[in-house]
């Protein structure tokens, strides 16, 4: 009887280390100790990324700003990260050292960001704001000016939010929608799957 | 569910929060009961769901009426379950969000899944009204008379004015104005 309780308390001891080592006990009797396998390279392909349809155009914009591009059907035939941004919004820099690094990484190739400023207040319309606030967040890429959000609603419908990231694919389908921060992997490897 | 109310608390001082968290401090200051907070608190989860899951989005002048109705019932019944809810109500209508990982994977959701969508988007709502009320308890509690001051009267006179300014019109350049001000401040 005691061994069969010491036993018990044994086993349980047993799966609770594997629960914290994140090891199933059950399936790897080996345990913790050894080091665990490398899961086999996998190549994702573009078709396994969910196709959202073609974007919806530019509406009513005021220009841009640091590009000779003056539409979303120039860059067709490139990978496109478009960024619903304004430069007061404390959650829309939060989402900056990822792009920043996604841009730095795919310098060169068919791969291009598109920030669309769509103020929330008066002061973050005013283009020389703009500008400045480019410049001290390292904005680099191509900004649409959309001071009037009609393209901000386009997008997102009446209830619009920032930061909002689109990936569009070569032909403008939009294959990744995020609303706020986060799922910066899931971006990066989109992108990543879409160049090929 | 944690991360949600943290993450409402730590954004319910940046300016796009602002028209949450003010109403907030408002009835706050009048040291209500919880049933006052609580219709408060309903009144806005509900608004602010119907808008983040598409299907009812209110025009500003209709929140901007909401809040003035709520304001001039406060003035004459003193501030009760209905004047807080509609003050809720018409604040959460007019709320637009700046969005963080929790928030963001709560809208994110309600796209697809409105009411899965619900627990996150109230806890990151009760974080913004939690540091409201707490902000305006600390108010009302250093005014003296309290309960016959008419600082927590003019409270409402703030409020409906602000619903005022909602209706004309004036909103976006007030909140433009005091948001200006806030990032050179910050700047």
């Amino acid at each position: 009887m005691g061994l069969m309780k010491r036993s018990t308390s044994l086993l349980a001891f047993v799966v609770l280390l594997g629960a914290c080592a994140g090891v199933d006990p059950i399936s790897n009797p080996s345990g913790p100790l050894e080091e665990p396998e490398a899961p086999p390279e996998t190549s994702a392909s573009a078709d396994t990324i969910p196709n959202l349809g073609p974007h919806k155009e530019l509406v009513e914009i005021d220009g841009w700003l640091q590009s000779d591009v003056s539409s979303l059907e120039e860059l067709k035939g490139k990978v496109v990260v478009v960024w619903f941004w304004t430069f007061g919004c404390y959650n829309c820099k939060n989402t900056l050292p990822n792009l920043r690094e996604l841009y730095a990484k795919h310098q060169g190739e068919d791969f291009e960001i598109v920030g669309i400023h769509a103020p929330e207040f008066d002061y973050e319309a005013d283009v020389d704001n703009i500008k400045e606030a480019a410049g001290e967040l390292a904005v680099t890429w191509p900004i649409v000016l959309d001071t009037k959000k009609r393209t901000f609603h386009s997008w997102q419908g009446p209830r619009a939010y920032w930061p909002r990231t689109y990936v569009l694919d070569r032909d403008g389908n939009i294959r990744f929608d995020q609303i706020g921060e986060g799922k910066y992997a899931e971006l990066n490897e989109v992108v990543a799957t879409l160049l090929g | 569910m944690i991360g949600a109310i943290l993450e409402g608390i730590t954004q319910s001082l940046l300016p796009c929060s602002w028209i949450l968290l003010v109403p907030a401090v408002g009835i706050g200051v009048a040291l209500p009961g919880v049933r006052v907070l609580a219709a408060m608190f309903s009144a806005s989860l509900g608004f602010a769901w119907l808008a983040v899951s598409g299907w009812w989005v209110l025009p500003l002048p209709l929140s901007g009426l909401l809040i003035v109705v709520g304001a001039v019932l406060w003035w004459y019944r003193d501030l009760d379950i209905w004047s807080s809810a509609l003050i809720g109500a018409g604040a959460a209508a007019a709320w637009q969000p700046c969005v963080g990982t929790e928030l963001g994977a709560v809208l994110n959701l309600a796209q697809t899944d409105p009411l899965a969508a619900a627990p996150g988007l109230a806890a990151f709502i009760l974080g913004v009204l939690a540091v409201g009320f707490g902000i305006g308890w600390a108010i009302g509690h250093f005014l003296p008379n309290r309960f016959s001051n008419p600082a927590v009267r003019a409270v409402a006179v703030v409020i409906g004015a602000t619903g005022v300014s909602m209706i004309v019109g004036l909103y976006p350049a007030l909140s433009s104005t005091l948001a200006g001000w806030s990032y050179s401040l910050w700047a």
